[in-house]
């Protein structure tokens, strides 16, 4: 994305290439949803796979790194369904412990705290604007790569970026306010 | 009063694309203004907060391991492909699906496309995307056949039954295909077929045409390459409407194959004048229902429907091997081959089906049994449905051999008269296109 590719690689030599500029990006991205570099790992090479598969039809996709995120997205998406009650009902305990700032912490605890409290709040921002907030700051894409994945106008995009961000902002202070006044 | 200046440019101060001078410009001002400078330090923790906390490296290691993956499985097709195995004889084998459309008029495309090429395309990319992250499907198909044909055969007259098929992708990608009297097996490494009248199960490689024309519902989006390539090439043979809450794309596909002789048209689907027409979820566009027709001029007839279609149910290992085989013999295309090498050569067909009719009326089995592998398999009841039928007949006439659709071999006509004294006209079905090159006949018995 940062070199137009214009069609999705059609031999290991392009792929390298490919995957050179792209697999950071895709894994960053795989990981802020899964929450860890394993199974972020584990996705994108699943999904790189299945798509050099049928590299052939892919040849008519105009922005194969753009699909390929969207792709990531989804499988990254459907094993978190997948995971079972327990490990869902204990990361929602996680973020509920996350809410409460009563005893001191190590700093990289409280770093952690805070990144799920963020987690949190960004889940309640409408999808659209949690999924640009998602794609600039946890993959590191541009508002055009990013507009390429959501099918989007750039301007778009960027109004949900800066409704989200100032909602988000909004939705913190509001937070830390109700955590000092308990 | 408060300054909201940066809430109108927080997008570009956090664009790439913004010019050093206007990002200098605006840093100049946050650097002045406390409003802004506190909500710019805001957005900056919680951009910091949003980052994956994980340790990324160049991805060298990730992209050998993912290329590593992929040449092995170059390799296994490879040393398939020249170990000989990947030879699709034993059923009429629908080639690549390239399908000849005849001109469709009055065409309507959905006008929230731009053109007919960009509406095919856009369904298409969308479907890929949505099927890409399969884990698995269950099809269910009612099509107008009979138990034990062959699973692209299909017959306007029959009654509909159930095919049923299991997919599970993945590196090594599992299916099954079932349906009354036939079953497919793929376990990652090769195809078996049951069949239940037969005394064997036939071991094919990965790509082995067992399912024929079946077999581009494994990948469900390549049956939208296959059709909407079309749309790409002739836009104006595929009609894309929407209705309701789904999109119907139609496809009008004509019968493949040489039919100066219509013997064989409509006897599968690629030789069928077909009317195909699919349904799609409008927001997903995950493929919904599928209907083909048999168009004929007095009224289209529908010989197969896709009832179901649920997308990632769990699958047991379990479906993905023939657990009983009821003893029956495994037996691969090479073995088969090899039994082919024992038939009948370097004689015109008419005379080969002359041999094998005369050789039923003299119950000459042993002859009779050269061709055909499937004969002389102990368990078979293919000998024994020959036997009831021919033993003791009296061959009248053979014919002209000819060809039909995409048959890789010939048919001979031959008239001949059963021990009840009734007459009976068929069409012997017979090839070569074995190593061997000797005769072998495939059905119209």
């Amino acid at each position: 994305m940062t070199e137009p590719v214009f069609c999705f690689p059609q031999s290991p030599e392009e792929l390298r290439l490919f995957l050179k500029i792209n697999i950071g990006r895709l894994t960053l991205h795989a990981g802020y949803l899964l929450g860890n570099r394993e199974d972020a790992e584990d996705v994108v090479q699943e999904v790189i796979i299945r798509a050099y598969r049928i590299r052939e039809d892919l040849k008519m996709v105009s922005n194969p790194a753009a699909y390929l995120f969207r792709m990531v997205s989804n499988a990254a998406l459907d094993q978190l369904r997948r995971r079972n009650t327990r490990e869902k009902a204990t990361i929602r305990m996680k973020h509920l412990s996350s809410m409460k700032f009563s005893e001191p912490r190590e700093d990289g605890l409280i770093r952690e705290e805070e990144r799920q409290r963020v987690r949190f709040l960004l889940n309640k921002l409408p999808k659209e604007q949690a999924e640009v907030i998602g794609f600039r700051f946890a993959a590191d894409l541009t508002f055009q790569e990013i507009a390429g994945i959501v099918e989007a106008p750039v301007t778009t995009v960027k109004s949900r970026f800066s409704y989200g961000l100032i909602k988000l902002r909004s939705m913190m202070k509001e937070q830390k306010e109700v955590t000092y006044e308990m | 009063m408060k300054c909201d200046l940066i809430q109108m440019k927080i997008a570009d101060l956090f664009d790439d694309q913004m010019s050093p001078e206007e990002k200098q410009e605006w840093l100049s001002h946050i650097g002045k203004c406390e409003d802004c400078r506190e909500a710019y330090e805001d957005f900056l923790a919680l951009a910091t907060s949003l980052r994956p906390d994980l340790k990324i490296s160049d991805g060298e290691e990730q992209i050998n391991k993912i290329l590593t993956e992929i040449e092995k499985e170059r390799t296994v097709v490879k040393t398939l492909r020249a170990s000989g195995i990947v030879w699709h004889r034993i059923l009429r084998v629908a080639a690549t699906i390239v399908i000849v459309l005849g001109v469709a008029a009055g065409i309507i495309y959905l006008t929230t496309f731009r053109n007919p090429v960009q509406a095919a395309g856009s369904l298409l990319e969308k479907s890929i995307r949505a099927m890409i992250s399969l884990k698995s499907v269950y099809m269910v198909f009612a099509v107008r056949t009979y138990a034990n044909e062959n699973f692209e055969s299909i017959d306007q007259t029959a009654g509909f039954i159930d095919f049923k098929i299991w997919k599970e992708f993945g590196t090594e990608p599992k299916w099954r295909f079932d349906k009354p009297g036939r079953s497919i097996i793929m376990d990652g490494q090769s195809q078996y077929q049951l069949n239940q009248s037969g005394g064997y199960v036939l071991k094919g490689a990965p790509e082995a045409g067992f399912v024929g024309w079946m077999k581009m519902f494994l990948e469900p989006m390549k049956i939208l390459e296959t059709e909407l390539s079309f749309a790409r090439s002739n836009p104006s043979f595929c009609t894309v409407k929407e209705k309701g809450d789904q999109l119907e794309l139609t496809v009008k596909a004509t019968a493949q194959g040489n039919f100066s002789n219509p013997y064989a048209l409509n006897a599968t689907i690629p030789e069928a004048n077909t009317r195909r027409v699919y349904l799609f979820d409008k927001d997903s566009h995950m493929l919904k229902a599928l209907s083909v027709y048999v168009e004929s001029e007095q009224e289209d007839i529908c010989v197969l429907k896709l009832t179901e279609i649920t997308v990632d149910p769990t699958l047991p290992d379990s479906l993905f091997v023939f657990g009983n085989r009821n003893g029956k013999p495994v037996l691969t295309l090479e073995e088969w081959d090899q039994a082919a090498a024992r038939g009948l050569k370097d004689i015109s067909s008419e005379e080969a089906v002359r041999i094998f009719l005369t050789a039923c009326g003299k119950n000459d089995w042993k002859t009779v049994q050269r061709f055909s592998p499937l004969f002389s398999l102990p368990g078979s009841n293919t000998l024994k449905i020959i036997q009831s039928r021919f033993a003791g007949s009296r061959l009248l006439g053979i014919g002209t051999s000819f060809t039909s659709g995409i048959y890789a071999g010939v048919y001979v006509p031959y008239i001949i008269q059963i021990k009840s004294g009734a007459t009976i006209e068929g069409n012997m079905a017979i090839r070569k296109d074995n190593p061997y090159q000797t005769w072998n006949i495939d059905g119209g018995y």
